[in-house]
């Protein structure tokens, strides 16, 4: 996990994204970085449920033998799932690997590998559903599935059902137990490790058709894909894949045919029995106490990169709004209408589509930036359009004589602001100031939807692996609220303080 | 007028047939006339009669239709638009550098201190030395008497205290006119006095003084010209000894009636 931390790091320290221009790279660097989301869970890639502070998973396992073959080390990038795709285009890593299926609409974007596991789709319901034995049988029905996956086209292509999507692979089946949706069409592995393991759930019927689960690599990276395939072929080949597969009771008759061994397989599944063992275990208050704890250091680590992303993005959105503020009020006409045009655009358009924007858009306009940098960039652009309008109200509520005396002194109307008008206004504004940040402390979650690990991603990846929305989440909420806290005191007390300043001034508004 | 001034001393304000209307009411009427040097000059007349206008256009902090105003050899002409006023920002500069101005509601920065609200202009616009700056500010306070006061902020001081470091934060210009916006109506009566002594320094000082007020019977003791308004137009000017004991005009008459 410090290897991740890092990426993090380096990815918020803006170090130049190193575009996958084929193996050369990986072998100079030492590193394959792979994409994938550690929040979509078990058994890809997952917070280890004995040990929070670390990532397992059998394509985990997977990126560290490809690694191994091609003499590198591994090295993962959080990606949310459904950005997987763009991630590549973006360069943020050099193959993605995370239960995508090859579809033809996928390879339009990117190259894939030959497949290294093939799935297919397993439908779970309530037990209490035992006259459903196959997806007909739920015609009319809601289903659930996650989104952009290949049950989802299945699921629209068949037609007839109420089709719900998840970003999170634990959240259909959480869904299902509680009676909000009647069924869950989902990969194996996933059905496997999320729905079979609820007691009140089970399979309705059998495994239906295959999914290719592939690499997917830049396209025109053919030395890269070449290696890549090389390297999956001496795995299959040495029998190496098959025992990772069977560790974790993945191991199926479509990938067997696939692979042509169609030897009977009776190994043991350990890194299943262990998932199972970790999951069943019913925690006494103690153990619970210590696995509460051990969420800490996770949580702790996303806290600070909330708090560092919402303490940069708010001082760049400060000196940004003020420099709006004195141009809408002050600034020759054509000025004025340019920073009223971005307040009134910025205000009128979500934050989720501007950081999209940035991150995913700017690059085909040949702008890559960083998930730290975007994420800054998004946050403050958004934020400075509230602060121009707070410092616009500030320096509106200076009486007109403040300026009238500082002119009359022989100042420049600059000077002016520069030393009379803005220092005031900026203390009258401090109250509302010091609440924008603290609402951007809680709107800087968002940014996870670019890679960015923050809290709330943290929690969402805590919660998935341990199937616990509720304790997890009232541990997150309440680490944001202890970050908040002490401004919400601090915004409070400027406040009765600058009454108490104006009362004996005499100042009106 | 308790002390003698040669009447040929030189002029220093000129205001020539300035006249200015907003909208279709018509505030100042062909207004003209001279201050010499050292001489304190009051403006009196009715609410309204345009007298304040008349003193916030000779620092252009108004500006007016027709007419012209001179000051210490710095001529500035009519404008009909702000933006034309903007872009001879730096005459106007220079006009303010001669012009002292005290407002009615003192208009000190309240988030500096008593020193700071002195020492600001100077260094701000003359880039003076912090140091020479404050030694200058020192003998300010002196003059109008609240060198105890330097770290207090203006909120911590009386009413007439505020005024005497507005008078103290003006000279700290070095101005050649001071120009006092009803400086004593926004004070209690009991401080009123404290201001118009520092007033009556000054002018003993020799400092050229042009002050708008309701004071009538400082303007009778202390000024040596007075102009009395009423409509947009001066209905009298003269000597103040004249004017306030002797007033030709039925209006001027009228007025100081009520006063004195």
């Amino acid at each position: 996990m410090r290897r991740f931390a890092f990426v993090l790091l380096a990815a918020l320290a803006g170090a130049p994204l190193v575009a996958a221009e084929g193996l050369e790279q990986i072998r100079q660097r030492g590193t394959l970085r792979w994409g994938a989301d550690a929040e979509g869970g078990a058994p890809y890639v997952f917070k280890d449920p004995a040990a929070p502070d670390r990532l397992i998973g059998f394509e985990w396992e997977l990126a560290e033998l490809l690694a191994g073959e091609l003499g590198v080390k591994a090295e993962m990038v959080q990606n949310q799932w459904d950005k997987l795709l763009d991630g590549i285009q973006r360069a943020d890593f050099d193959i993605a690997m995370n239960g995508i299926e090859v579809t033809d609409d996928r390879r339009e974007i990117v190259d894939f590998s030959r497949p290294y596991y093939v799935s297919s789709l397993q439908l779970v319901v309530r037990r209490n559903q035992s006259q459903v034995t196959s997806l007909a049988d739920l015609k009319g029905k809601t289903v659930a599935t996650l989104k952009a996956s290949l049950a989802e086209r299945v699921l629209r292509g068949e037609g007839g059902f109420q089709v719900v999507t998840h970003e999170g692979q634990v959240d259909p089946y959480e869904n299902l137990k509680l009676g909000r949706n009647d069924g869950v069409l989902m990969d194996l592995p996933i059905a496997q490790y999320c729905g079979r393991t609820e007691a009140e759930l089970m399979f309705a019927g059998p495994p239906m058709g295959q999914a290719y689960y592939a690499l997917a690599v830049k396209r025109g990276e053919t030395g890269l894909l070449a290696a890549l395939n090389q390297a999956l072929d001496r795995l299959q080949r040495s029998g190496k894949l098959r025992e990772l597969y069977e560790r974790w009771a993945l191991w199926n008759e479509s990938t067997a045919q696939h692979f042509g061994d169609t030897r009977p397989s009776s190994a043991p599944s350990p890194a299943y029995e262990a998932y199972l063992e970790a999951m069943g275990k019913k925690p006494g208050l103690a153990d619970r106490i210590a696995l509460y704890v051990s969420f800490f250091p996770p949580l702790l680590r996303g806290a600070g990169l909330t708090l560092l992303l919402s303490v940069i993005s708010m001082a760049i959105a400060i000196a940004l709004g003020l420099t709006l503020a004195v141009t809408r009020l002050y600034a020759p006409t054509w000025l004025r209408v340019i920073a009223a045009v971005y307040v009134e655009l910025i205000r009128g358009t979500p934050l989720l589509v501007q950081l999209y924007i940035i991150y995913y858009g700017l690059p085909y306009a040949g702008i890559l930036l960083s998930a730290g940098i975007a994420a800054i960039l998004g946050l403050s652009l958004n934020y400075a359009a509230y602060e121009a309008e707070n410092y616009r109200a500030g320096i509106q509520a200076i009486p007109r004589g403040q300026m009238e005396a500082a002119l009359a002194l022989g100042m420049t109307r600059w000077q002016a602001l520069r030393t009379v008008v803005i220092p005031q206004a900026v203390r009258i504004v401090i109250p509302p100031v010091t609440n924008d940040f603290i609402s951007l402390l809680k709107d800087s979650s968002i940014v996870s939807v670019i890679t960015m690990v923050e809290l709330t991603k943290e929690y969402g990846m805590l919660a998935a692996a341990h199937h616990d929305y509720l304790g997890i989440g009232l541990l997150a909420a309440f680490i944001y609220f202890v970050i908040g806290w002490p401004f919400a005191r601090f915004a409070r007390w400027t406040e009765r303080r600058f009454h108490s300043d104006r009362a004996a001034v005499g100042l009106t508004v | 007028m308790g002390h003698a001034k040669s009447t040929d001393a030189p002029l220093i304000i000129e205001v020539e047939k300035i006249s200015k209307a907003v909208g279709t009411l018509q505030i100042l009427r062909s207004v003209t006339f001279q201050v010499r040097r050292s001489e304190l000059t009051v403006l009196i007349g009715p609410s309204g009669s345009g007298k304040s206008t008349v003193l916030r256009c000779l620092n252009a902090l108004e500006i007016f239709d027709s007419g012209r105003v001179k000051i210490a050899g710095i001529t500035i002409d009519a404008v009909r638009d702000v933006r034309h006023h903007q872009a001879r920002a730096a005459l106007v500069r220079r006009l303010r550098r001669h012009t002292g101005m005290v407002f009615q509601q003192f208009n000190l920065f309240p988030h500096l201190t008593v020193l700071e609200n002195i020492t600001l202009a100077p260094r701000t616009v003359k880039g003076t030395e912090p140091e020479k700056a404050e030694a200058l500010a020192a003998v300010l306070l002196a003059k109008v008497g609240l060198s105890d006061k330097a770290l207090r902020f203006p909120s911590q001081l009386s009413g007439g205290q505020q005024q005497r470091v507005a008078i103290a934060r003006a000279l700290a210009m070095e101005p050649d006119v001071l120009l006092y916006d009803e400086p004593t109506s926004a004070l209690d009566p009991a401080l009123v006095d404290e201001v118009l002594n520092v007033m009556r320094r000054l002018d003993d000082e020799g400092m050229t003084q042009v002050v708008v007020t309701h004071e009538m019977r400082f303007g009778r003791d202390v000024s040596d010209q007075a102009l009395f308004l009423d409509g947009g137009t001066i209905v009298e000017s003269g000597p103040s000894a004249q004017l306030f004991k002797e007033p030709k005009e039925l209006r001027t008459r009228e007025f100081l009636k009520r006063f004195l």
